[in-house]
């Protein structure tokens, strides 16, 4: 036993709460934001600060189970001080959302203490800043008498008359949540299926440390239908009916049940869980007939038994790379994760830097790897901050070049090929390049082609060693975070580009591979050498008669099923000798670049196959249409090619020669 | 086929000072701190990777990692050859990052008080051989302590591949005329 006096689940428990409590942070920050918004109206929305009130309150229920008195009291002050604006008895003012966004970042404060196993201090100043905006009451009586249960609904009470209304008592055990019994899905279930009417903790005299949920809820399922539903034994529930109806409290916020499941902690599609459970099905049934065609070799039908057995081998085959697709598809998440976040970030940068800043975000539904949106945010933070800080002008600069003194950060998701492409982009004053040329030359970077080129003006912005602080505001000096976050989109498998304009604005775009692990690849062979080709980049594999390709102006180009595309070839991108010089044929796949269709052409296609993919993120061996690099069982690492980035590398190289630079 | 320096280092137990490997690149010898040292390798599948740096041999898969091996002969201005059987990669391990450094040879650990080693005559650093940060006598033979940090800064430096080149075309001139 751990000697906190917590119990040997107390890790399983606590990751558990990170996890949801780290969605309903969220979830306040972003309700708040949207208060922000209502200011102008004078009047909050009511829905918005019920929302709040509810994340708030799961928090504290969470957080009572596992004892985080800090969090408990916070929790409570803060639904003490919603329910007075939810019932207009407290103004709402600027003051009092501020007070609200501190309260927030002090909660997710002390959720990182819990998350570093950090003490948690009583956040004494926050606090007491939210007794005295709810001081300001017209009406004391808003305070909540003392953190028990809530009354979740109001609207419950007719309904609490005609249906039968029962008792529900639950007490989380590690076995239960193992089991998927925990406190929020009995929530769910019971609102779906009925009026939940209370939730309240009960701490057990008996044994401290033991938490029992009491929950009160009206429907006209039975006992026996409810308790197993919420997968607790009929002893769980009891009627209590005939013991008065449930009288709601006035102050209770009406509760939108539908809305209350909204709360989106991490969950996945039952219908992808069902995916995964029909394909483990098929594997089952696919084993018991290799088991029966083996014990069929002991008899006389030999060669039926084999054929048996190679029928289920490659059906398993199939079965096995259906589950790998389907358990990938569970690990997709949304980026409006990590989108969700930069509102707030935006926000705090525009007030620290003193500018006014609106964040526009689309394509939040594009889905990545839950790995990689958790890896995102870090990135995400600097950038926006960095265009806040560095880009947005001051609101009177603004206004005097004619540009509105509300400045646009944009925040857009795309799904290109296998990766996705995030791009940050501001309408601010761009990237000062004499600055930054200036400061990159005794680091040993030409000053002409920081001027003139953006790749070389953005591994100077990136490098450790650069920093154009003059400006710097309190979050970020760029370059600080610069290298950090190449670093970190390098180790993600990712690339990141920078494109700038004087007093127009800047973009970051960043390419990040939509799964780590495993991708279907293309192997071919190029001048003596195996590279592996991700199949979703490849539109078709073709055989291009030599003798069709066209010469032109340097360039060659080929007529493709009607179609003229321009041919590329790996030999030569790579500086690789020829295997085949004299066949009348190449090899190639057509590439889908952006838009834009390309043919490459290699020496030999080999076959297909699922490749592992490595990233190789050393600067060292780092090159443009090489993204990794895989093992594929002989010790010999295979370079895997992005060809996308690889035509739009050879693109812009053809641009900026025939732009007129040497 | 791997070499661990320590067992190499076990008849040499009771010795004093810390214990550094010999490698051979061309005819010079040189040492680096068994400290900074994660691995030593047989050179086996190094996979080349197209338009890196021409000192980059290319990637290894090593202890399920993706390995970058420098060929050190070519970062020192030697011609390259085929490795040989006597080749080596010596995997450094600086800050986790590891990079594997091609040598034609590395057979020998020695013990060395740090006072044997004195810092590099004046004439190497002002012709810019940056990449020796002292001198060891041992038995009549000049062991140069390899200065891994430098020559892997220098490989990272996000300078402008012209720059890059011209500087190893620099540092492989005057090393070609050190060893001739």
């Amino acid at each position: 036993m751990s000697g906190d006096g917590h119990g040997a689940d107390f890790g399983e428990f606590k990751a558990g709460f990170l996890v949801e409590v780290d969605e309903y942070v969220q979830l306040v920050e972003n309700a708040l934001l949207e208060l922000e918004g209502d200011l102008g109206t004078g009047r909050p929305d009511k829905r918005r600060l019920q929302e709040i009130f509810r994340a708030a309150h799961t928090i504290k229920a969470l957080a009572a189970m596992l004892e985080f008195e800090p969090i408990v009291e916070l929790c409570h002050r803060l639904e003490s001080v919603l329910r007075a604006m939810e019932r207009d008895i407290l103004p709402f003012t600027a003051t009092g959302v501020d007070t609200l966004v501190e309260s927030t970042k002090s909660l997710s404060s002390l959720v990182e203490d819990v998350r570093s196993d950090r003490t948690l201090a009583r956040p004494s100043a926050i606090l007491q800043q939210l007794d005295d905006l709810l001081a300001l009451s017209v009406d004391s009586s808003a305070t909540l008498p003392a953190p028990s249960g809530t009354r979740l609904s109001d609207a419950g009470q007719a309904t609490v008359s005609r249906n039968p209304t029962y008792e529900v008592r639950f007490s989380p055990t590690s076995d239960l949540v193992a089991k998927g019994v925990t406190i929020n899905a009995i929530r769910e279930t019971l609102s779906r299926m009925g009026e939940l009417v209370e939730v309240r903790p009960e701490v057990d005299p008996n044994s401290p440390g033991q938490l029992t949920f009491v929950l009160i809820v009206s429907s006209e399922a039975d006992e026996a239908t409810l308790a197993s539903a919420i997968g607790l034994g009929t002893g769980a529930i009891r009627e209590i009916s005939n013991q008065g109806p449930q009288q709601p409290p006035q102050t209770s916020p009406p509760l939108p049940t539908e809305q209350g499941r909204q709360l989106g902690v991490l969950r996945v599609d039952i219908s992808k869980l069902d995916d995964l459970m029909r394909l483990v099905g098929e594997l089952v049934i696919n084993r018991a007939r290799i088991g029966r065609a083996v014990s069929d070799l002991n008899r006389t039908d030999r060669r039926e038994a084999v054929t048996a057995i190679q029928e289920s081998t490659q059906q398993m085959e199939r079965n096995l790379r259906d589950l790998r697709e389907a358990v990938m598809r569970v690990r997709l998440v949304e980026v409006r994760q990590a989108f969700g976040r930069m509102h707030l970030v935006a926000r705090d940068a525009a007030r620290a830097a003193g500018r006014q800043v609106r964040l526009e975000t689309s394509g939040e539904e594009t889905e990545v790897d839950k790995v990689l949106v958790d890896r995102l945010t870090d990135p995400l933070i600097h950038l926006v901050r960095n265009a806040v800080d560095h880009g947005i002008e001051p609101p009177v600069d603004r206004a005097s070049s004619g540009k509105g003194e509300v400045g646009t950060i944009r925040l857009s998701a795309r799904p290109e090929g296998d990766r996705v492409v995030i791009q940050v982009s501001d309408d601010g004053r761009g990237i000062d390049r004499e600055k930054v040329a200036a400061r990159a030359a005794p680091l040993g970077f030409d000053p002409a082609q920081v001027r003139s080129d953006d790749e070389v003006l953005m591994h100077a912005l990136c490098h450790p060693g650069l920093s154009t602080r003059d400006q710097a505001g309190r979050t970020s000096g760029r370059g600080v975070g610069m290298d950090v976050v190449w670093q970190r989109v390098r180790e993600m498998g990712g690339s990141m580009e920078l494109s700038t304009r004087q007093s127009t604005g800047t973009t970051f775009t960043l390419r990040l591979p939509l799964t780590l692990a495993i991708v279907e690849a293309l192997t071919a062979s190029c001048g003596g050498q195996r590279f592996a080709i991700p199949i979703n980049a490849v539109d078709e594999v073709a055989e291009i008669p030599r003798r069709e390709i066209v010469h032109f102006e340097g360039n060659e180009i080929l007529q493709h099923r009607g179609q003229v595309l321009p041919v590329l070839r790996l030999n030569r991108l790579f500086h690789l000798g020829e295997e085949y010089p004299d066949q009348p044929y190449l090899h190639a796949v057509v590439v889908d670049a952006g838009g834009s269709r390309w043919v490459m052409t290699v020496d030999r296609l080999i076959g297909e196959q699922e490749v592992v993919v490595k990233t190789m993120a050393d600067t060292l061996v780092r090159t443009p249409g090489v993204v990794g690099a895989t093992d594929l069982g002989d010790g010999q690492l295979v370079l895997i090619l992005d060809l996308p980035e690889l035509v739009r590398a050879e693109r812009d190289r053809h641009q900026n020669r025939s732009g007129g630079r040497a | 086929m791997t070499t661990q320096p320590g067992t190499l280092a076990d008849g040499f137990n009771g010795r004093k000072g810390s214990q550094w490997i010999v490698f051979n690149v061309g005819e010079t010898e040189y040492l680096v701190d068994s400290a900074q040292i994660v691995q030593i390798e047989m050179v086996e599948n190094v996979t080349s990777v197209p338009n890196t740096e021409p000192y980059v041999r290319g990637v290894a898969y090593l202890r399920g990692q993706v390995v970058p091996v420098v060929d050190l002969r070519v970062r020192l201005g030697l011609p390259a050859t085929q490795p040989g059987l006597e080749s080596r990669i010596i995997v450094i391990g600086s800050s986790a990052r590891p990079v594997g450094l091609m040598v034609d040879s590395a057979r020998e650990v020695i013990y060395l008080e740090k006072s044997a080693i004195a810092p590099p005559p004046e004439i190497a650093s002002a012709s810019g051989a940056t990449h020796v940060s002292g001198i060891a006598v041992s038995n009549n033979r000049v062991l140069l302590v390899l200065d891994v940090d430098a020559v892997l800064q220098a490989s990272l430096k996000l300078a402008p591949q012209s720059e890059v080149s011209q500087a190893i075309e620099q540092e492989g001139h005057t090393q070609g005329r050190e060893s001739s």
